[in-house]
């Protein structure tokens, strides 16, 4: 059975879940008989929501900006997928959840550099990350023995700062797109042990890394496989690549309270056998003002950094071109992240945030990670300075990926312009260029249960402040998004 | 019979005269009514919210609230699809809400709007008045309803002020409107259809109106609210939230 024919299927199944889930309960009894099912006597019981989603997108691909190759960007994007969350109650103290989006997906007109100034299409071709696939975001079983103690085993997405856009203390999650909430489902496999007490918990986990994976189930955990993939991959160490955090939040003063400890050996990043400490605090301030504090303190740089020597003097050696040559430095490099939130009378809600990174490029890194792409591209290797969706998540359309220190983030979002429309934007600003995103949103709740979505992405590049000079061509972060702007239609229909 | 019931009332009115003013509730007894009827000590309630829009279309949200002994109230949407698996916490003076889409839970303020109606996270979330609001009596219109004229204690308050009329005869609420720091009128509410749930009196039915958008209202139905319900502490803490 092809991919197709199963999406197919489970489409059908979603529609006709729909119907059994719709049932009126009118008294507390009622819904706690559905829940136990007809029969009150059965201890097992589900739960059925989800959505069916479509998302088509232009961007407008402009190969001459970027250093970024653009022939794997397609200008047009469809993505439709059939999400289904379905939550299966054992008792009263333990429960399966899985919340599985089956994707189709697929993109046309591509296009590269014409060689004077200009683009040209070139041939329509496979492209690994926009075939079919299916997506388990949350995939567990909880298990909570006594009020105190809850057990969960499996994947699942796991928020412990309070930033609001980004959290630098999110060691575990695959990369969020902060220009769109919808998009930040996608967890990552754990064991979780987690004491919630009245006025603190206690949480401590242990996040073995996915290495391998087909449609989002795990191959080859933790450690890579011995042999080589059919496809010709290698393993490419022996080391066992692992996380444990532990987390102690506390209710104080009417402030929420995170301290958080993370010990990693080569955990989605180059960290071995390190440790590293995190903080954050989110209160309330004169009635209806938010403010948050996120900060996550290590000791050395897991971000890979260009060879000066490399860049500058011609002495190349592969291995270090481009690698954390900052791991084991001594210096500490905090993370911080500083905001605040309000709603105004007319409800229409404001978040401003500031996050800086300690390791991010100074300008002299940042003019060398330029460079080296510059000469990656001349020697036609495409997979430096491209950022996108994590293996395993749903696609997205924008990865922070911060590069360098100093970034300012602000969400504005006004519901009820006129009763079911709404309005948002989401500016991402790299303070050193004063480049950014700029990403506006027009949302329509046309029925209870569907919202037409219209989202812009427009990168800013045009602010001659700060850039860097490569070849005669002044480039900032943001200008290596090899487009001039992109448009997204989504129709998302809840069941 | 008559004789001895003349005489008793005599005897009452003449040798007892305080006891025929303690018949009249002081303020603070009435607003302590108002929160054993609106918010009981412990609770577990199936509500509706009915949001009419400038549209004259509406908007439906069905939910479960749980109130624990110490004040403290959760609630879960099952309606419509698209709110479905929310839920808010309110702890003492913070309120989250959990956003399903989004994996995890939002701080929230007392003085937002309860999922885009007209309600405020406060008017449901938040309903202790004894806590939150000096009270006196004021000089009522209708001599059937008392007037209370509330005035915030503090800023966590969902209002500045608030009239509320309650009922001579059940002491039950009958309206109420909610002013701004400004004196501006802010929401009006209408309390009516006063049912029997598991042996508590209460209007199952309050109309919220939006006085600075007049054409919008909201409803709150209660369809069914059981008490004295035994709940474990757990269930009112952050991390207990989407599980």
């Amino acid at each position: 059975m092809s991919l197709r024919t199963s999406f197919q299927i489970c489409l059908v199944l979603l529609l006709s879940l729909r119907v059994v889930v719709a049932h009126a309960q009118e008294s507390l009894d009622d819904l706690d008989s559905s829940k136990k099912g007809d029969n009150s006597s059965k201890k097992v019981s589900a739960e059925v929501n989800g959505y069916v989603d479509n998302r088509i997108q232009y961007a407008h691909i402009n190969p001459n900006v970027s250093l970024v190759p653009t022939n794997n960007q397609p200008s047009i994007t469809e993505i439709l997928e059939g999400n289904i969350q379905l939550k299966i109650n054992i008792g009263s103290k333990a429960f399966v959840y899985s919340d599985v989006s089956l994707i189709y997906q697929n993109g046309w007109l591509f296009y590269d550099k014409d060689g004077s100034g200009g683009r040209t299409r070139i041939d329509e071709h496979d492209v690994p990350t926009l075939r079919p696939t299916i997506i388990p975001s949350e995939l567990y079983v909880s298990v909570s023995p006594k009020p105190w103690l809850n057990i969960l085993l499996g994947k699942k997405r796991i928020i412990w700062g309070s930033g609001f856009a980004f959290n630098p203390t999110d060691l575990i999650n695959p990369p969020k797109d902060p220009t769109d909430p919808n998009f930040q489902r996608a967890g990552q496999w754990v064991a979780r042990i987690e004491l919630p007490f009245e006025k603190f918990t206690i949480s401590t986990l242990f996040a073995p890394q996915v290495l391998y994976q087909q449609n989002g189930l795990p191959f080859a955990i933790m450690k890579y496989p011995d042999y080589q993939l059919a496809d010709g991959t290698k393993p490419a160490d022996d080391s066992y690549h692992y996380l444990f955090a532990a987390r102690l939040y506390m209710l104080l003063f009417n402030t929420d309270i995170n301290l958080f400890y993370f010990f990693s050996n080569k955990y989605a990043d180059s960290f071995e056998n390190t440790s590293r400490f995190g903080i954050s605090l989110s209160r309330y301030f004169f009635t209806d003002y938010e403010l948050h504090i996120e900060s996550l303190f290590q000791m050395g740089s897991g971000k890979n950094y260009p060879s000066h020597a490399c860049i500058s003097e011609g002495i190349c050696n592969p291995q270090t071109v481009f690698s954390p040559s900052k791991l084991s430095d001594g210096n500490i490099y905090p993370r911080i992240l500083v905001g605040g939130r309000t709603q105004f009378r007319d409800e229409s809600t404001l978040s401003v945030e500031y996050y800086y990174q300690a390791d991010g490029y100074s300008s002299l890194e940042f003019e060398d990670y330029l460079r080296l792409l510059s000469r990656a591209q001349m020697a036609g290797l495409t997979t430096l300075g491209q950022t996108g969706s994590a293996n395993g998540a749903i696609p997205q359309r924008f990865t922070f990926d911060p590069l360098r220190r100093h970034y300012l983030i602000l969400s504005y979002n006004k519901p009820k312009i006129r009763d079911d429309f709404s309005i948002g934007a989401t500016l991402i600003a790299g303070l050193a260029d004063l480049s950014g995103t700029f990403s506006p949103t027009f949302s329509w709740n046309a029925q209870e249960w569907l919202t037409l979505s219209l989202f812009g992405f427009i990168p800013i590049r045009g602010i001659p402040v700060g850039t860097v000079n490569v070849g005669g061509t002044d480039y900032s972060e943001y200008s290596l998004i090899p487009m001039d702007f992109r448009f997204l239609f989504e129709a998302r229909a809840y069941y | 019979m008559f004789r001895y019931t003349a005489a008793l009332a005599l005897l009452l009115s003449l040798g007892f005269p305080s006891l025929a003013l303690a018949a009249d509730p002081t303020p603070q007894e009435l607003l302590k009514r108002y929160d054993e009827v609106m918010s009981p000590r412990t609770f577990d309630g199936l509500m509706v919210m009915i949001a009419h829009r400038q549209d004259d279309t509406t908007r439906t949200y069905k939910f479960r609230a749980l109130k624990s002994e110490d004040d403290k109230i959760r609630t879960w949407f099952f309606e419509p699809a698209a709110a479905k698996g929310q839920e808010m916490l309110r702890v003492e003076d913070n309120m989250w809400v959990y956003m399903p889409n989004l994996k995890r839970a939002l701080r929230l303020a007392s003085r937002e709007s309860f999922q885009g109606g007209d309600f405020n996270n406060g008017d449901v979330l938040r309903v202790n008045y004894v806590a939150d609001y000096n009270v006196k009596l004021s000089p009522s219109e209708d001599d059937k309803l008392w007037l209370l004229d509330l005035t915030a204690k503090s800023k966590e308050a969902s209002y500045d002020r608030i009239k509320l009329w309650m009922t001579k005869d059940d002491r039950q609420p009958k309206k109420a409107e909610y002013y701004a720091a400004s004196g501006k009128l802010l929401r009006s509410a209408q309390f009516d259809d006063v049912k029997d749930f598991h042996g508590l009196r209460r209007p199952s039915h309050i109309v919220m109106r939006n006085e600075l958008a007049t054409k919008r209202f909201s409803e709150m139905n209660t369809l069914d609210m059981k008490l004295n319900i035994d709940i474990p502490a757990q269930k009112f803490v952050l991390d207990d939230l989407g599980r």
